[in-house]
Order: structure tokens, then sequence, then C-alpha cells
């Protein structure tokens, strides 16, 4: 074995000991052929082909290396274009001290292996820059020989570095996407399952940001939904609602498109556009980017939002159902009102708050007058205009934290948390006073419309009763003394029947 | 403890790094610190990529920033509240426009601290110039001036590899903050001037845009060449260098002795002379796992004695009030050229967006080095590139603005 076959076998092994990754392995190669050739410094340049530019990457100098840039503008017909094809060696011509460069060539994943170029794996050039500060410490045939060996060496070993690199990012990408498709099928609420998945994509792919915009066919727009940011916080998007009409907005336009295809940004590859598709009409859009970052976005990451995008929307469109569902086990479909269970499992909460906190509540039964006479004379329809515009009436005269419910029929119960007897009474003599002012048309009726009015019975925590059972009784009592007494008009327990009550009470006026 | 710090001195940052670290060391042996030099480039993906699961990069303690690189940082949560560290560190110490780079925008949060900083202005060889004008300042006062100075000096001067102008860029290339100057100068900026939007297209900054270009168009200074293989103000291969740095080490480098150079502000045109006034700050990364550490190490840098020291030994300038003041009035000469170019020196916006910007137009500005060394450079493509970034940088605005 010559000098230079056992100096070439001595930096196989050296180099064939594992590295931590491509960019270590480089180091330590630069660091060896330094000393193997007594260089007092080398440096990688990558070639960037679309440019004609050597980029340099890495330096060692003074036993260390550094990420220092510089770059070449290398023309077409240069000596060093023809060593970059794979031609030799080049001394450099302008240096003032002998400079070598040897090309080193490697199979590899582009730099952009993002959306500029086709093909995860491609052959990369580029070149080490060997370099003798002593203007008279020429490069000998026999040194640029082994140099040349001592190039194609490394190349080789960073053709399996950055393969290793890959396999390894590969398989790191294949684990989160188990793990992603179990955040998929983790949630059944929509607000729960949006922002898990946004949360996840946002955590696995390492985007800047993640937006969702909902397909609203009803109101013929796209709403914001959510944005999951860099830090995986989450903040409401409520306040973008976009037009669904053509030319309205991008978005829009990629909506009504209705194709499953990926988008790419027009103008950056840091944004990409994935419509999510279900039973073909687009239902809602996911947004990707790296817009801070200005990182062009993956080939492999899109490849893998686009194989999953049917699969997120179909876990949206299952919360979305599923939330119907139980808006539809909870709400009456008629009156849009909460029911009975739902109302008792409020009832029963608002009754623990009221006792923790020693805060007031009062409870109103409401019971339609004549509810019979109106379906047998008028027919079921009239009968449910009249429910639903009474609803209607109650919704619009409530605080937002008052929880109305359809109980049974034609009665309703409204739960005033925080409410005293005096607000109570406000509220009742509203709604009795409004209710009676509502005029439903009934054509084939002698006077053409409809009167409607409803008698209300209130009770008040704490002052008429202490539990929630307790304070139906008082409120269903009050309003059997309304009925019975004066129909149409509204009376708290506490000034009726009460042990306060006066002889006179007051019936509330409608 | 991890320093993730910039070429400050091109292939001796490691060295002068070093010879700091000999006394920090001493001072403080129970703290070893392991230095990396970071490209800009490489810097910015290592820290977007440390706050990312699953890469297993490891994450440095200490971090060396632009100035104009904080508010993002800050408010990505990739640098720590320094204030939670230490509740008596402040901004006060340093130069008053380098101060609002130090907080989170919005807060009074000390995030970075300012360590060394650089100033745009121009040097030149006294004694090349003399051979073409008696002078050589008066040349200086207009950007035309230069122009025919430069032209005056390729004609005369017959060296092999000689330009008139050394590229002080790193990289062999240009960037946006080589430019600023000859953009402020034309009344141009890269911002509006609430900072809402961008102003890269528009005429007035393209046209500053165009006077620097002028210079690698017109063959004055190299673009993309081999780093070395040029001639430098001090070998007498060049003759005027439009530079961050101090003059200082081309008065040391001359190889017959002392080179006589002078420095006089960046040549204006309508608006006058202005410089870009860049700092580059200390940050404690909130990944890091040694802030302790390197809270003591910060602080020791930005220590007075220690940024004179440093900026010394790369030929930049100290930051803080008290080393500033230091140099500026350490002697006449230095009062009377620095005076006037710190006064009139601008820096770039702390706002969120600003060091995406910088990095977008930047990239817009490397295709357009390519297309001039090809000789396939136009005004128009230079518009294109501006217009397409200012939709960029726009875009931006509308979702990160401060």
């Amino acid at each position: 074995m010559n000098q230079s076959t056992e100096l070439l076998y001595r930096f196989h092994k050296e180099l064939n000991q594992s590295f931590r990754d491509p960019q270590e392995l480089l180091s330590r190669g630069l660091e060896m052929i330094a000393h193997h050739l007594k260089l007092d410094q080398i440096a990688f340049f990558e070639w960037l082909p679309l440019e004609s530019i050597l980029a340099q990457r890495l330096v060692w100098r003074g036993e260390v290396t550094m990420d220092i840039e510089e770059e070449i503008y290398v023309p077409e017909q240069s000596p060093l274009r023809s060593v970059l094809q794979g031609t030799g060696v080049y001394l450099s011509q302008d240096l003032a001290y002998p400079a070598l460069y040897v090309p080193v060539q490697w199979k590899g994943l582009s730099k952009n292996s993002g959306l500029k170029f086709e093909g995860a794996k491609f052959s990369r050039i580029g070149a080490l820059r060997m370099e003798r500060l002593n203007k008279s410490w020429t490069f000998s045939s026999r040194e640029k020989e082994l140099a040349q060996g001592l190039a194609e060496e490394l190349s080789h070993n960073m053709s399996h570095a950055d393969m290793d690199r890959y396999t390894k990012d590969q398989l790191q990408r294949a684990h989160a996407l188990t793990e992603l498709t179990g955040v998929f099928a983790s949630s059944l609420r929509r607000d729960d399952a949006m922002k898990l998945i946004l949360q996840g994509i946002q955590k696995y792919f390492g985007f800047d940001r993640v937006r969702l915009y909902l397909v609203n066919q009803e109101e013929q727009k796209l709403k914001g939904e959510l944005s999951v940011d860099v830090r995986g916080h989450v903040r409401s998007l409520a306040h973008e609602q976009i037009p669904l009409q053509p030319g309205s907005h991008l978005f829009a336009d990629i909506a009504l498109a209705n194709n499953s295809q990926t988008i790419i940004d027009k103008y950056r590859d840091t944004v990409v556009y994935i419509p999510l598709m279900v039973q073909g009409k687009t239902s809602a859009l996911l947004i990707v980017d790296n817009l801070l970052f200005q990182q062009p976005i993956r080939r492999d990451d899109l490849t893998s939002l686009s194989s999953f995008a049917g699969q997120i929307a179909l876990a949206l469109d299952n919360a979305m159902l599923f939330d119907k569902v139980q808006d539809l086990s909870q709400y009456d479909e008629l009156t849009k009102l909460p029911l009975r269970r739902y109302f008792n499992e409020r009832f029963q909460e608002e009754m623990y708050r009221a006792e923790r906190f020693s805060q007031p509540m009062a409870l109103v039964w409401i019971d339609v007058d004549y509810f019979k006479e109106v379906n047998d004379t008028y027919g079921h329809q009239i009968g449910d205009v009249a429910l639903k515009e009474i609803s209607r009436v109650i919704m619009a005269n409530l605080r937002k934290i008052d929880f109305p419910c359809r109980y049974g029929g034609d009665e309703i119960l409204i739960l005033l948390p925080q409410a005293r007897a005096a607000d109570a009474r406000r509220i009742t003599t509203r709604l009795s006073q409004e209710i009676a002012e509502i005029r439903i048309p009934v054509p084939f009726a002698k006077t053409g419309e409809l009167h409607l009015s409803a008698s209300l019975g209130a009770a008040v925590y704490p002052e008429d009763a202490k539990t929630t059972e307790e304070l139906m009784q008082r409120a269903d009592e009050t309003l059997y003394w309304v009925k019975s007494k004066c129909k149409g008009k509204a009376a708290l327990y506490g000034d009726v029947l009460g042990p306060g009550a006066a002889q006179n009470p007051p019936i509330l006026p409608s | 403890m991890i320093f993730w710090m910039l070429p400050n001195s091109g292939l001796q940052s490691v060295a002068d790094m070093k010879t700091m670290l000999t006394e920090f060391s001493a001072e403080h042996p129970d703290i070893a610190v392991e230095v990396r030099v970071l490209a800009r480039r490489a810097l910015w993906t290592r820290m977007f990529l440390s706050q990312r699961e699953g890469v297993d990069d490891t994450v440095a303690d200490l971090v060396q920033i632009p100035h104009y690189w904080t508010a993002l940082f800050s408010r990505l949560g990739v640098i720590t509240d320094l204030n939670d560290l230490d509740p008596a560190l402040s901004a006060n110490e340093c130069i008053a426009p380098l101060q609002p780079h130090c907080f989170m925008p919005g807060t009074q949060r000390v995030h970075s601290v300012p360590w060394w900083m650089d100033v745009s202005a121009l040097h030149y060889r006294v004694d090349h110039l003399q051979q073409i004008d008696s002078n050589p300042d008066a040349l200086f006062t207009k950007w035309d001036g230069l122009l025919s100075a430069c032209e005056a000096l390729a004609r005369n001067r017959r060296v092999h590899n000689y330009y008139p102008m050394e590229n002080a860029n790193a990289r062999g290339s240009f960037t946006i903050r080589e430019m600023l100057p000859c953009i402020l100068n034309r009344g141009g900026d890269l911002f509006s001037q609430d900072l809402s939007r961008a102003s890269v297209h528009r005429e007035e900054c393209l046209r500053g845009m165009e006077d620097y270009l002028a210079l690698f168009r017109k063959g004055f200074m190299p673009l993309l060449r081999e780093r070395g293989s040029l001639g430098t103000v001090a070998e007498g291969k060049a003759s005027i260098v439009i530079s961050r740095r101090q003059s200082e080490s081309i008065f040391a480098m001359g190889t017959e002795g002392e080179v006589p150079v002078r420095t006089v502000p960046v040549p204006g045109e309508l608006f006058g002379s202005n410089s870009y006034l860049s700092s580059y700050n200390l940050a404690i990364m909130r990944e890091g796992t040694a802030q302790q550490e390197a809270l003591t190490l910060l602080k020791w840098l930005t220590s007075n004695s220690r940024q004179q020291k440093y900026a010394r030994l790369i030929d930049a300038f100290p930051c803080s009030n008290a080393a500033f003041e230091g140099f500026i009035f350490s002697s006449r000469e230095r009062l009377s050229t620095y005076a006037a170019i710190v006064g009139s020196a601008r820096t770039l916006p702390n706002i969120t967006v600003c060091g995406t910007a910088v990095k977008i137009l930047d990239e817009a500005l490397g295709r357009l080095a390519s297309e001039i060394v090809k000789n396939r450079y136009s005004s128009s493509l230079l518009m294109q590139e501006m217009v397409k970034a200012q939709v960029e940088m726009d875009y931006l605005l509308s979702l990160y603005g401060d």
C-alpha cells in the first residue's frame, strides 16, 4: 500500500465513524483534509446552478469551523466551471496564494426541498477550496491527486450522511403523522376539534401559522374560525368574514372552485392553501404559512398535508355533525329554546352557584293563555307560529345570562341568574306586555289576525324558596294564581302568595 | 454554555472572541463557553427552529443578533425577557438611537442589550485621490462626485485586479443595509413614516438603490469575486471603501507603513448625507439551559471596558454612552469625523416584521446581483423585484403590524 492509498484508507476509516448529522461530518471532514494536506484554510462551497454562483457554506481555519458566507460568480466557459462539471482541479489564478478548487458531488436533499424543485433527492455539486497562505508553498501533482481522492471520499460519505438524515426525517415524519391521525380522531366537539387539529398541524409541521376558515353556505360567507401561531397560541378569526362570491377575495375563489388541489401562493412559496372537501364541495379552507420565517414550505410537508386534507375535512365534518346532534338533543327544533333535560342541568348548576356565592336568582313560569283553543280553532300550524313568536319575544328581551326553556307543550320556563325580586318584576312585566302585542296573521279569522297573551308566575331565591324543587313549585303556584285570578298578567310569589303578601296583591300590568 | 455569534471579524471571529474570553474565564473559571460562528442566514434559521419540536439541533444560551431582530424574536418568545433574569438591567446605558431596539415593542422590558455598533461612512486613500483632485473631500459631497472620482481612478491606476472601490460586504455581494445611506440620501426609506406600509417600490427608494448598483454596473466595485483575490484599500488595490467599520485598521494595515486614509460621510444627494447605524445585541435564548451563565457573560461583554476592547479588536464602535464618548472624544479628528456621521445616522425600525422584510429584500437583491454579473440587469428588473417585495412586506405588515 503506497503512502497516498494508506492516507486515503485512514481518511475513509476516520469518516466512517457515525456523525450526528451531515454538517458535523462535513466539519470533521474539512478539518481532517486540512491536516492531511497541511492547509491553512479549507472552505466548502455549494454550487447554485440557477444563479451560477458558488456559495461558501463552511470554512475551517485555526482548528475551528465557521459558517461564513462568500459568493463567487462562475461564468460559463470558465476553467472553474469545468472543474464543477467534474474535470480535474483548478488552481486559483486570482488569489495571491496557492488555492486549489476540488469538486465534490453527492446525492442528497436539495436545500430547496420545498416547492421550487422536483424530486426529493438529486445530485448536488460543490467544491472544496484548499488554501495555503504561504505564497511559495504550491500544490504538487501528487498533492493534487490526493486532494481529489480525499474530496471523492468526502463526497461519498456526504451522500450517506444526507441519505441517513433523509431516512431519519422520514421516520420522524411518519411517527408524527401517526400521532396527528390520533389527534384528528380524538375530539368530538367542534371547537375542541378545530383547536386540536390546528395545534397538531402547527406542532408536527412547524409552520409559522395555521389558519382555518369555514364555508357557510346559508350566509354565503367564508368565516374565519381559528389561527394557531408558531408558539401554539390560539386566536379567534371570527372578525374575518369573506363574501363567498367570485372575485371578492382569493380565499373565496379557492373555496368556490370546489377543487381539492392544494394551491401554492402565486407569489410566495411560503404560503399554501388547502381546500377541505366533503362530498365534492369545499367545506373549509386550511391555510399554512411560513411568512415570518420565509422558509419555503417543504414539498414533503405539502404532500403529507394534501393527503391528510380529506381526513381533516372528515374530522371537522364529524365534529360539526356531533355538535348538531348535541343541539338537536338539547334544543327544541320549533322554538330553538333549550329543552327540559338541558334546563334541569343548568338549573342545578345555577342553584349551586347562587348558594356558593350568595347570589339571588329568579324563576319565571309562563303559560300561553287559551293555547288549546288556538290549536283547536286555527289548527296546529298557527299554534306553532304562536309558540315561535312568543319564543322570539322572550329571547329578544332577555339578558345574555338568562336561560329560557320549552318545558313542555305551551309552558316556558325562564331562569334569571343574579336577579332579585325587582329585576324579576321588571322582566316579567315587559314580557307580559310584549307578548300581548303579538299579532299573528290568520286570513280566515274574522279579524284577520290572532292576538296572544300569556300568564307569568315568578318566584325568587332565596326569599321564596331554598331549593330548585321549591323554587319551581312556588313559581308554578304563582302561575296558577295568575291563571285563576287575572289571566294574561304576571305576578311574583312574594307579592301574591308569600308570607308578606298584601291583602290586595299587586298584579303586574300588561 | 453555548454562544452563537455572527462572523464579526470574518475568519478572525473565533480568534478575536477567544482573546476576550481568556479574561472572562480567568474571572469566571466555572463557566465554560463554547463559541459557534454562524452566518446571518444560518442564525436566522436556527433561531426559528429553536422553538420547534423534533429539531435535535443544540440551542445556544447566549446569542448575538442584529438590533432589528429584537422585536420579532421577543414577540415569538425565542429570546427571553432579560428583566425576568435581572430586573435592574436597563437600556439607559446605550446611546439614545439604540435604546428602542432593546425592548419588545410596546413594552419597556429589555430583551437584548447592544454589544457593539457600526455606522456607514466613506473612507478614502488620500494619496490616491490627491492624484486626481487636490481637494478630494469636495469630490465626496455628492454621489456624482464619487462616480467621477471612481472613473478617474479606474483610468489612472493600472494595477492588476484594481478596483476604485473595495466591496465591504462580507459575502462579496450587497444587501439592503449597504444601500440604506443611498436610499435615505434620495429621500427614500424602506417603510412609510407611520411604519404601516412598505415604500421600497417608490421612486426615491429605487433611485437610491440605482445609485449604489451603479458602482457594480460601471465596474467600480467587485461583485461576487473570490474573497482574498482582490486588493484592499490598505494594499493599494482599491482607493475608496464605503464601510460601516472604523478606518483604524486601514491605517494600521498598510504594507508600506501608515496608509493615509480620510473618513467622510457617505455622499448625499437631495437629502444630505445619511448613515445607517446598526448595533449588534446580545440576547438569551428561551430554550437555553444555562441562562444564568449566559447572563453573566452578557453583562460582562456589554460592560464599558469590554465593549471598548472588543469594538477595537473588530474595528467597530462601542455603543454604551460612556464607551462611545470615550472613543469619540479621544481625538479631535474622530470628533470632527464621526460627530456629524453619527448625528445623521438612522437605525432600522424595531418592528416585528423588520427582520423578515430585510430578508425578503436581500433575497431580491441576491437575484439582482446575479443578473448584474451576467450583464442582464435592467432598471425594470429592479422595479419588478421591489414591487414584489413591497407586496410581500405590506402583507406582513397587515398581519404582524405593531
